[in-house]
């Protein structure tokens, strides 16, 4: 079974998306800065059906990290693995960066507290795993 | 940053949003304690790191380390120190967009250690005794 890797450095968000993760039914494994998750998913590449990660992170930020990711994933060929930003940055323009850094989606931080909104992160998280799936099935 | 003191019930209800935190204790269940000790962790280290920043004018270091504070204190309900934290994030950002000085941040500073001090108590309260 494919994994989800947390990329958050700040332990409050970090446990918060573990477990909606977990009851969602999947395994998490989690770091705390880019470079770990660059290295995580270099020692397997099919290993993780999606990645969540933060932007604002000391050293490689987010999206350093998933601009490398991309370039090692053309570089070695490994299988596309789609990334969501999870971050509580929101002002305009931020949901462009994310794209063109080579996020798949945004996830505003603030999402995780009213239960409507976290019911939106479970729907985003869904779809995500879903499009990795169908990915996976057709390489 | 003034404040009535008088007014204790509104200042309580200001620094801990009681129905945030137990939607975040909803959310994480049986992590929530390491939920609230992580929280106070990070807290003290984030404010470590912006007292630092002041001291060197860094207004990067500043704003890298409000912004968490302040996106887990509203995650969590601890209003006053995510407020405080925003603010102190946005001088920061000022700081770095006109590539200007950081304005004078220890009146904001001390604002925050105290938001902190105040509501730790009431958060270590809502961890089991062990």
């Amino acid at each position: 079974m494919s994994d989800i890797l947390v990329v958050e450095n700040d332990k409050t968000h970090r446990i918060v998306i573990e477990q909606i993760i977990t009851d969602l039914g999947w395994n998490v494994h989690s770091v705390d800065n880019g470079q770990s998750a660059l290295n995580e998913i270099s020692k397997n590449p099919s290993q993780y059906a999606l990645v969540i990660m933060d932007w604002e992170m000391p050293g490689l930020d987010g999206l350093a990290t998933v601009r490398q990711l991309r370039n090692q994933q053309m570089e070695y060929g490994w299988p596309y693995i789609p990334v969501i930003a999870f971050t509580g940055n929101n002002s305009p323009g931020d949901k462009e960066k994310c794209r063109e850094a080579g996020m798949d989606d945004y996830l505003s931080k603030e999402i995780f507290q009213p239960l409507v909104k976290r019911y939106y992160l479970t729907d985003k998280i869904t779809y995500w795993l879903d499009v990795a799936t169908k990915k996976k099935k057709e390489q | 940053m003034t404040q009535d003191h008088n007014d204790n019930s509104t200042e309580l209800d200001d620094e801990l949003d009681r129905k945030a935190l137990e939607n975040a204790r909803d959310v994480v269940k049986k992590r929530f304690p390491e939920m609230v000790k992580g929280y106070l962790e990070d807290a003290d280290k984030y404010i470590e790191k912006i007292r630092q920043g002041v001291l060197d004018n860094d207004a990067q270091e500043i704003a890298q380390n409000a912004h968490p504070l302040k996106s887990a204190s509203f995650g969590l309900g601890v209003n006053r120190v995510a407020s405080i934290a925003k603010d102190i994030e946005q001088r920061a950002k000022d700081a770095i967009e006109q590539q200007a000085d950081i304005d004078d941040l220890q009146e904001l500073l001390a604002g925050l250690e105290n938001a902190l001090a105040r509501v730790r108590p009431r958060l270590e309260n809502e961890l089991p005794n062990d």
